[in-house]
């Protein structure tokens, strides 16, 4: 018993972290809405798994006789767990202490953190819930200087982008480094109504230009998960934020060395849908329902579609086919008829790369008419996003299968694969493509001849008939030009042989790749 | 009340509701046209189209407001 005093103390000051902020700090977080950090980790791993990093970080006073008399724990709570089964590193900020302010960590528990998720080669959960980076410019007054930002750990965290999983949440109104931790992942997530996600909150923002503004008009997810990409995935709840971070790491590797993890599937690989025999109208101008598509081709249930209201043309998701996780792309033709925008782009380059960096076969059910046209497009950079994203296409090297379905014209079609590599590619008969659809292109390519015909509308139409007639993808395939059509049906069969096939050797694409990935 | 608005530039080729009626969110109220293709506008929500602003072969630019809905 020579150390029990020790051991009491100790006792009396993991408890007193367990107390986080004041009751009534607590009571005020708990009346918004909010779990406290540590209910969340409760809610998120598996039970009695966590092992917690730092929990005697704090600031202290002591009474006159060197006793502590009050003790505030670090506002950064992480360590070790488990998420089914699956060891990761998570951290959370306690909003009750500081406000979750990033100098109330206490010694860069946050950044220590990312470093030991780096080292252990496990995924990195960041529950973020703080105010700032520099907390408040009251900083100057205790330190008596001002000094250069610096972004502390922020190499680490750009590593971690090539190597590991990263899942951020922002759970409260975060701004400064906390908006940057929650944009600098793989994937995203904020509660609707109840988070908010600002370079700047409304008090800054209100001082900078005249007009006061609510914290939910400036970074609401009506914006950062439905338009300007910042966040992925909305959410009502922080108990569903939970369950969606599970779901996403349940597709993934723990690190970019390792494949992801196999699972045992009921849905019989021959399952033939009716459905897609049907699904793509005859009509070329009809839109259909491309979600469906994909759920009728995956594993049953296994689709797990993120970001879709930005770049909604563009559709990414996880799914598996025949318990194997593969990357999916698709396009949506009920939004701007499926054409590739600027955000449509930066989602195609960054979901390829997503899906690269952690060795997920990809599979690109395509329809697209090209790049989307227009004044609006072009002035939003379209031509530059777009390369970009072509890029990203020819930088994977993870195994790649196209499904044509339907259109793929110009040089953003050209994107449905690199045409330098080996791809398995095949189309529906439905496929359609070029380099311009022919409707417009007769008038880009005879504009003398219609305008010297006798009746230019009628020989424009009777040009039209002619090359119609040279439509037929069968005749693309009698020259190899594609290597298969197939019917829609046997779709999912062939794609779960292609899927079984390519893990055998994926080990060898395994690792970090050349490129990097950047958020 | 809310804006049903285009989502991207078109004519407007199909109109598939009259004011008064009672729409379900994300039901398809207008088909636009553009590059070639056929594009729905859906409700944002449900309601009661209190309003419509086009008619059929109207041009609208993006986010022009293409009808109004109430509770």
């Amino acid at each position: 018993m020579v150390w029990q005093p020790e051991i009491d103390e100790l006792d009396r000051r993991r408890e007193l972290a367990h107390q986080l902020g004041t009751p009534d700090r607590v009571q005020r977080h708990h009346d918004r809405g909010h779990l406290t950090v540590r209910e969340r980790l409760d809610l998120l791993v598996d039970p009695d798994t966590f092992r917690e990093r730092g929990v005697l970080a704090g600031k202290a006073t002591y009474d006159d006789e060197g006793n502590l008399a009050e003790f505030i724990p670090s506002n950064y709570v992480m360590g070790v767990a488990k998420i089914e089964g699956r060891s990761v590193v998570v951290g959370g900020d306690d909003f009750t202490v500081r406000g979750g302010a990033a100098d109330g960590a206490v010694g860069g528990k946050a950044g220590h953190a990312e470093g030991m998720a780096v080292e252990l080669k496990v995924p990195i959960v960041r529950m973020v819930d703080g105010t700032g980076g520099g907390g408040s410019v009251k900083t100057i007054e205790n330190i008596g200087r001002t000094y250069i930002p610096g972004n502390t750990n922020w190499h680490v965290m750009t590593r971690a982008l090539s190597e590991i999983p990263i899942v951020a949440t922002a759970m409260g109104s975060i701004a400064g480094i906390g908006a940057a931790r929650v944009a600098a992942s793989h994937f995203s997530i904020m509660i609707k109504g109840n988070s908010q996600v600002f370079i700047a909150g409304p008090p800054v923002v209100e001082r900078a230009f005249g007009q006061p503004i609510e914290k939910e008009d400036l970074g609401g997810a009506h914006i950062h998960a439905h338009g300007s990409g910042v966040v992925d995935n909305e959410v009502d709840t922080e108990e569903e934020a939970f369950e969606l971070i599970k779901r996403f790491l349940s597709y993934l590797p723990s690190n970019a060395w390792q494949l992801p993890p196999v699972c045992e599937s009921t849905d019989p690989w021959d399952r033939r849908e009716e459905e897609l025999l049907s699904l793509i109208p005859k009509d070329r101008r009809r839109p259909y329902n491309a979600r469906k598509m994909v759920e009728l081709i995956v594993d049953e249930g296994s689709f797990f579609e993120i970001g879709r209201h930005f770049g909604p043309s563009q559709i990414v998701g996880l799914a598996r086919l025949g318990g194997r996780p593969v990357g999916i792309l698709a396009n949506d033709p009920t939004k701007s008829g499926g054409s590739m925008d600027g955000a449509a782009s930066d989602k195609y380059a960054r979901f390829i790369d997503l899906f690269d960096t952690f060795n997920l076969p990809i599979i690109n059910l395509f329809d697209q008419p090209g790049f989307m046209l227009g004044t609006a497009a072009e002035s939003s950079g379209v031509a530059r996003r777009g390369v970009r994203a072509l890029s990203a296409v020819y930088q994977a090297v993870v195994p790649w299968a196209t499904v044509v379905v339907r259109r793929a014209y110009g040089v953003a079609g050209a994107g449905h694969q690199n045409h330098a590599r080996w791809n398995y590619r095949m189309a529906w008969p439905s496929g359609d493509w070029g380099s311009l659809p022919i409707e417009g292109g007769v008038q880009a390519a005879y504009r003398r001849d219609i305008e010297a015909a006798d009746d230019p509308d009628a020989y424009r139409a009777e040009l039209e008939e002619r090359l119609s007639a040279m439509r037929s993808p069968f005749r693309t395939a009698e020259a190899f030009n594609m290597e298969d059509i197939i019917d829609p049906r046997d779709t999912r069969k062939l794609l779960c042989e292609w899927v079984e096939l390519v893990y055998q050797s994926l080990d060898t694409v395994a690792g970090p790749k050349l490129r990097g990935t950047r958020p | 009340m809310a804006d049903v608005t285009a989502e991207w530039p078109g004519r407007v080729a199909e109109l598939h509701v009259a004011v008064g009626d009672s729409v379900e969110a994300e039901q398809e109220l207008f088909t636009l046209e553009s590059m070639k293709m056929l594009t729905p506008i859906p409700a944002p929500r449900a309601g009661q189209v209190s309003e419509i602003l086009v008619a059929v072969d109207d041009f609208v630019d993006e986010g022009a407001v293409m009808a109004r809905l109430a509770d």
